[in-house]
Protein backbone atom coordinates (compact mmCIF):
# COMPACT_ATOMS: atom_id res chain seq x y z
CA UNK A 1 0.00 0.00 0.00
CA UNK A 2 1.57 3.56 -0.89
CA UNK A 3 2.29 5.41 1.96
CA UNK A 4 0.21 8.22 2.06
CA UNK A 5 -3.04 5.55 2.01
CA UNK A 6 -1.15 4.32 4.68
CA UNK A 7 -1.60 7.22 7.01
CA UNK A 8 -4.99 7.81 5.77
CA UNK A 9 -5.87 4.25 6.98
CA UNK A 10 -4.16 4.34 10.23
CA UNK A 11 -5.26 8.18 10.70
CA UNK A 12 -9.22 6.40 10.50
CA UNK A 13 -8.30 3.74 12.53
CA UNK A 14 -7.04 6.38 15.24
CA UNK A 15 -10.65 8.35 15.21
CA UNK A 16 -12.44 4.97 15.35
CA UNK A 17 -10.87 3.93 18.59
CA UNK A 18 -11.47 7.59 19.76
CA UNK A 19 -14.53 8.01 18.70
CA UNK A 20 -16.06 4.44 19.92
CA UNK A 21 -16.44 6.25 23.44
CA UNK A 22 -19.81 7.75 24.22
CA UNK A 23 -17.99 10.02 26.54
CA UNK A 24 -17.44 13.20 24.20
CA UNK A 25 -19.94 15.68 23.19
CA UNK A 26 -18.09 16.38 20.16
CA UNK A 27 -16.35 13.70 17.92
CA UNK A 28 -12.68 13.69 17.23
CA UNK A 29 -12.78 15.34 13.41
CA UNK A 30 -8.67 14.47 12.29
CA UNK A 31 -5.71 14.05 13.54
CA UNK A 32 -4.53 17.76 12.43
CA UNK A 33 -3.20 20.39 15.10
CA UNK A 34 -6.48 22.57 14.68
CA UNK A 35 -8.71 19.55 14.63
CA UNK A 36 -7.65 18.23 18.11
CA UNK A 37 -7.75 21.50 19.67
CA UNK A 38 -11.77 21.91 18.77
CA UNK A 39 -12.35 18.56 20.74
CA UNK A 40 -10.22 19.43 23.64
CA UNK A 41 -11.90 22.72 23.76
CA UNK A 42 -15.77 21.38 22.93
CA UNK A 43 -15.05 18.13 25.67
CA UNK A 44 -13.18 20.22 27.80
CA UNK A 45 -10.09 18.05 27.95
CA UNK A 46 -6.69 19.33 29.50
CA UNK A 47 -3.15 19.17 28.37
CA UNK A 48 -2.84 16.62 31.51
CA UNK A 49 -5.40 13.82 29.35
CA UNK A 50 -3.63 10.43 28.71
CA UNK A 51 -5.71 10.16 25.27
CA UNK A 52 -4.94 13.27 23.81
CA UNK A 53 -1.56 13.34 24.70
CA UNK A 54 -0.87 9.95 23.06
CA UNK A 55 -3.82 11.54 19.65
CA UNK A 56 -0.53 13.93 19.77
CA UNK A 57 1.98 11.44 19.57
CA UNK A 58 0.38 9.49 16.76
CA UNK A 59 -0.94 12.93 14.95
CA UNK A 60 2.93 13.85 15.13
CA UNK A 61 4.36 10.17 13.54
CA UNK A 62 1.66 10.27 10.72
CA UNK A 63 3.28 14.00 10.33
CA UNK A 64 -0.81 14.89 9.95
CA UNK A 65 -0.47 17.67 12.88
CA UNK A 66 0.59 20.36 10.14
CA UNK A 67 -1.81 18.76 7.13
CA UNK A 68 -0.38 20.69 4.28
CA UNK A 69 -2.92 18.98 1.43
CA UNK A 70 -0.06 21.22 -1.19
CA UNK A 71 2.54 18.15 -0.45
CA UNK A 72 0.63 15.11 -0.04
CA UNK A 73 1.69 13.79 -3.26
CA UNK A 74 5.23 13.61 -2.13
CA UNK A 75 4.68 10.12 -0.75
CA UNK A 76 7.32 10.95 1.63
CA UNK A 77 6.92 9.61 4.92
CA UNK A 78 8.84 6.67 6.52
CA UNK A 79 6.70 3.54 7.60
CA UNK A 80 5.85 3.78 11.33
CA UNK A 81 2.70 1.51 11.40
CA UNK A 82 4.45 -0.53 14.15
CA UNK A 83 4.70 2.37 16.65
CA UNK A 84 1.25 3.58 16.13
CA UNK A 85 -0.40 0.57 16.10
CA UNK A 86 0.92 -0.19 19.63
CA UNK A 87 0.00 3.35 20.51
CA UNK A 88 -3.54 2.60 19.48
CA UNK A 89 -3.65 -0.16 21.86
CA UNK A 90 -3.20 1.85 24.21
CA UNK A 91 -5.81 4.20 23.65
CA UNK A 92 -8.42 1.24 22.93
CA UNK A 93 -7.46 0.31 26.39
CA UNK A 94 -8.25 3.63 27.29
CA UNK A 95 -11.46 4.08 25.29
CA UNK A 96 -12.94 0.27 27.03
CA UNK A 97 -12.80 1.93 30.34
CA UNK A 98 -15.00 5.13 29.17
CA UNK A 99 -17.61 3.04 27.46
CA UNK B 1 23.60 26.54 8.10
CA UNK B 2 22.04 27.56 4.56
CA UNK B 3 18.48 27.89 4.23
CA UNK B 4 15.58 29.18 2.32
CA UNK B 5 12.15 29.95 2.82
CA UNK B 6 9.55 30.40 0.28
CA UNK B 7 5.45 31.14 0.08
CA UNK B 8 3.36 29.26 -1.96
CA UNK B 9 -0.34 27.95 -2.18
CA UNK B 10 -3.01 29.99 -2.10
CA UNK B 11 -1.53 33.35 -1.09
CA UNK B 12 0.43 32.95 -4.32
CA UNK B 13 -2.71 32.50 -6.58
CA UNK B 14 -4.46 36.00 -5.14
CA UNK B 15 -7.19 32.44 -3.76
CA UNK B 16 -7.72 34.32 -0.53
CA UNK B 17 -10.71 34.12 1.56
CA UNK B 18 -11.57 34.02 5.50
CA UNK B 19 -10.48 30.00 5.65
CA UNK B 20 -7.24 30.36 3.39
CA UNK B 21 -3.93 29.94 5.48
CA UNK B 22 -0.37 31.01 3.91
CA UNK B 23 1.49 28.05 3.09
CA UNK B 24 5.32 28.30 4.02
CA UNK B 25 8.60 26.24 2.78
CA UNK B 26 11.25 26.20 4.75
CA UNK B 27 14.30 24.31 2.88
CA UNK B 28 17.34 23.41 5.58
CA UNK B 29 19.87 20.44 6.38
CA UNK B 30 19.97 18.48 9.20
CA UNK B 31 16.86 19.37 12.10
CA UNK B 32 16.63 22.83 12.41
CA UNK B 33 14.95 23.84 15.89
CA UNK B 34 13.65 27.56 14.68
CA UNK B 35 10.92 25.80 12.06
CA UNK B 36 7.84 24.59 13.50
CA UNK B 37 6.57 22.05 11.66
CA UNK B 38 2.65 22.99 12.17
CA UNK B 39 3.98 26.34 10.54
CA UNK B 40 6.09 24.97 8.17
CA UNK B 41 6.54 22.44 5.47
CA UNK B 42 10.23 21.24 6.09
CA UNK B 43 12.57 19.85 3.31
CA UNK B 44 15.96 19.16 2.75
CA UNK B 45 17.84 20.62 -0.25
CA UNK B 46 18.85 16.67 -0.79
CA UNK B 47 15.45 16.10 -1.01
CA UNK B 48 14.15 18.58 -2.69
CA UNK B 49 16.14 17.83 -5.82
CA UNK B 50 15.13 14.03 -5.76
CA UNK B 51 11.52 15.52 -6.11
CA UNK B 52 12.93 17.44 -8.97
CA UNK B 53 14.37 14.78 -10.45
CA UNK B 54 11.05 12.39 -10.39
CA UNK B 55 9.04 15.05 -11.62
CA UNK B 56 7.00 15.19 -8.55
CA UNK B 57 3.95 17.09 -8.46
CA UNK B 58 5.02 18.70 -5.66
CA UNK B 59 7.77 19.71 -7.63
CA UNK B 60 6.14 21.31 -10.08
CA UNK B 61 4.05 23.21 -7.81
CA UNK B 62 6.93 24.96 -6.53
CA UNK B 63 8.15 25.41 -9.58
CA UNK B 64 5.23 27.40 -10.57
CA UNK B 65 3.90 28.92 -8.04
CA UNK B 66 6.34 29.42 -4.87
CA UNK B 67 8.21 32.65 -3.65
CA UNK B 68 11.14 33.48 -2.03
CA UNK B 69 10.95 35.16 1.22
CA UNK B 70 14.22 34.45 2.35
CA UNK B 71 17.63 32.99 1.50
CA UNK B 72 20.60 33.07 3.88
CA UNK B 73 23.13 32.37 0.66
CA UNK B 74 21.31 35.39 -1.60
CA UNK B 75 20.39 32.39 -4.31
CA UNK B 76 17.04 31.79 -5.22
CA UNK B 77 17.29 27.49 -5.21
CA UNK B 78 14.52 26.51 -6.23
CA UNK B 79 14.64 28.97 -9.09
CA UNK B 80 18.26 27.44 -9.91
CA UNK B 81 16.82 23.74 -10.55
CA UNK B 82 15.39 24.88 -13.73
CA UNK B 83 12.21 23.05 -14.86
CA UNK B 84 11.57 19.58 -12.65
CA UNK B 85 11.53 16.41 -14.80
CA UNK B 86 8.51 15.83 -16.64
CA UNK B 87 5.21 14.60 -14.52
CA UNK B 88 5.25 10.60 -15.45
CA UNK B 89 2.93 9.14 -12.77
CA UNK B 90 -0.34 10.76 -13.91
CA UNK B 91 -2.25 7.37 -14.07
CA UNK B 92 -0.99 5.66 -11.19
CA UNK B 93 -1.24 8.91 -8.86
CA UNK B 94 -5.11 9.21 -10.42
CA UNK B 95 -5.54 5.56 -9.58
CA UNK B 96 -4.18 6.18 -5.69
CA UNK B 97 -6.40 8.85 -5.43
CA UNK B 98 -9.73 7.12 -6.93
CA UNK B 99 -8.80 4.67 -4.26
CA UNK B 100 -8.70 6.59 -1.45
CA UNK B 101 -12.17 8.05 -2.59
CA UNK B 102 -13.28 4.71 -2.51
CA UNK B 103 -12.09 3.64 1.08
CA UNK B 104 -13.39 7.06 2.20
CA UNK B 105 -16.98 6.23 0.91
CA UNK B 106 -16.35 2.42 2.09
CA UNK B 107 -15.73 3.39 5.64
CA UNK B 108 -19.15 5.87 5.16
CA UNK B 109 -21.12 2.74 4.50
CA UNK B 110 -19.16 0.86 7.53
CA UNK B 111 -19.49 3.15 10.31
CA UNK B 112 -20.37 6.99 11.29
CA UNK B 113 -17.72 7.54 13.53
CA UNK B 114 -15.71 9.42 10.89
CA UNK B 115 -17.95 11.02 8.83
CA UNK B 116 -16.68 14.17 8.26
CA UNK B 117 -13.05 13.12 7.93
CA UNK B 118 -14.38 10.49 5.07
CA UNK B 119 -15.83 13.46 3.71
CA UNK B 120 -12.78 15.60 4.05
CA UNK B 121 -10.87 12.68 2.45
CA UNK B 122 -13.37 12.98 -0.69
CA UNK B 123 -12.69 16.26 -0.98
CA UNK B 124 -9.12 15.96 -0.47
CA UNK B 125 -9.02 13.01 -3.52
CA UNK B 126 -10.60 14.84 -6.28
CA UNK B 127 -8.37 17.67 -5.38
CA UNK B 128 -5.53 15.88 -5.62
CA UNK B 129 -6.78 13.46 -8.76
CA UNK B 130 -7.76 16.68 -10.48
CA UNK B 131 -4.10 17.74 -9.89
CA UNK B 132 -2.49 15.32 -11.20
CA UNK B 133 -4.82 14.88 -13.76
CA UNK B 134 -3.90 18.38 -14.98
CA UNK B 135 -0.25 18.15 -14.60
CA UNK B 136 -0.27 14.86 -16.94
CA UNK B 137 -2.95 15.07 -19.33
CA UNK B 138 -4.19 18.01 -22.01
CA UNK B 139 -5.43 20.82 -19.46
CA UNK B 140 -3.25 23.35 -17.79
CA UNK B 141 -1.27 22.76 -14.58
CA UNK B 142 -4.08 23.51 -11.80
CA UNK B 143 -2.85 23.33 -8.17
CA UNK B 144 -5.73 25.76 -6.80
CA UNK B 145 -7.97 24.34 -3.88
CA UNK B 146 -10.15 24.09 -6.63
CA UNK B 147 -8.55 22.34 -8.68
CA UNK B 148 -11.53 19.64 -9.68
CA UNK B 149 -14.08 22.67 -10.82
CA UNK B 150 -10.75 24.15 -13.24
CA UNK B 151 -10.37 21.22 -15.73
CA UNK B 152 -12.71 23.36 -18.47
CA UNK B 153 -15.08 20.59 -20.37
CA UNK B 154 -13.07 18.25 -17.59
CA UNK B 155 -13.88 19.16 -14.47
CA UNK B 156 -16.05 17.91 -12.32
CA UNK B 157 -20.18 18.16 -12.52
CA UNK B 158 -21.66 18.39 -8.98
CA UNK B 159 -24.31 20.43 -7.55
CA UNK B 160 -22.89 23.58 -5.92
CA UNK B 161 -23.97 22.65 -2.50
CA UNK B 162 -22.56 19.12 -2.25
CA UNK B 163 -18.76 21.06 -3.38
CA UNK B 164 -19.49 23.26 -0.65
CA UNK B 165 -20.41 20.68 2.18
CA UNK B 166 -17.54 18.56 1.12
CA UNK B 167 -15.07 21.79 1.24
CA UNK B 168 -16.49 22.21 4.85
CA UNK B 169 -15.75 19.06 5.95
CA UNK B 170 -12.14 19.54 5.00
CA UNK B 171 -12.00 22.42 6.60
CA UNK B 172 -12.95 21.35 9.80
CA UNK B 173 -10.63 18.80 9.48
CA UNK B 174 -7.48 20.79 8.77
CA UNK B 175 -8.42 23.81 10.68
CA UNK B 176 -10.57 23.08 12.92
CA UNK B 177 -13.19 25.78 12.11
CA UNK B 178 -16.60 25.82 11.04
CA UNK B 179 -20.01 23.91 12.07
CA UNK B 180 -20.61 20.22 12.19
CA UNK B 181 -22.63 18.61 8.67
CA UNK B 182 -25.69 17.50 10.06
CA UNK B 183 -27.01 14.30 9.24
CA UNK B 184 -29.31 15.47 5.99
CA UNK B 185 -26.27 17.20 5.06
CA UNK B 186 -23.82 14.38 5.00
CA UNK B 187 -26.69 12.23 3.27
CA UNK B 188 -27.22 14.75 0.55
CA UNK B 189 -23.26 14.38 -0.24
CA UNK B 190 -23.33 10.63 0.09
CA UNK B 191 -25.60 10.62 -2.94
CA UNK B 192 -23.73 12.48 -5.22
CA UNK B 193 -20.70 10.03 -4.66
CA UNK B 194 -21.77 8.30 -8.03
CA UNK B 195 -20.57 11.57 -10.10
CA UNK B 196 -17.13 11.59 -8.50
CA UNK B 197 -16.66 8.17 -9.20
CA UNK B 198 -18.09 8.71 -13.04
CA UNK B 199 -15.72 11.44 -13.63
CA UNK B 200 -12.69 9.74 -11.99
CA UNK B 201 -13.60 6.91 -13.99
CA UNK B 202 -13.78 8.68 -17.15
CA UNK B 203 -10.56 10.67 -16.55
CA UNK B 204 -8.38 7.62 -16.15
CA UNK B 205 -9.88 6.12 -19.30
CA UNK B 206 -8.55 8.98 -21.31
CA UNK B 207 -5.68 8.52 -19.53
CA UNK B 208 -4.97 5.56 -20.75
CA UNK B 209 -6.49 6.01 -24.09
CA UNK B 210 -3.89 8.83 -24.26
CA UNK B 211 -0.87 6.61 -23.25
CA UNK B 212 -1.44 3.89 -25.46
CA UNK B 213 -1.59 6.40 -28.68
Amino acid sequence: MSEFKNRIKLQRKTLQVVNSSKIYKESLLSLSNSAINRWATKNRIGDEDKTISIIKIISKKLFFLANKSQEQITEDYSNKTDEIEGLLEQLKQIASQNK
Amino acid sequence: MITHIYAFGSICRGEIDASSDVDLLAITEDIDPRFDPNQYSIYSHARMDRLWKQGNPFAWHLYMEARLIYASDKCDFLKSRGKPSKYQDGVKDCKKFRDIFLSAVQSLEQNNQTEIYDLSIVFLSMRNFATCYSLHGDASPNFSRHSAKGLGENRIELPKNTYILLERARILCTRGKGSILSDNEIQEVRSSFRIIKKWMDSIIERLIQNERI
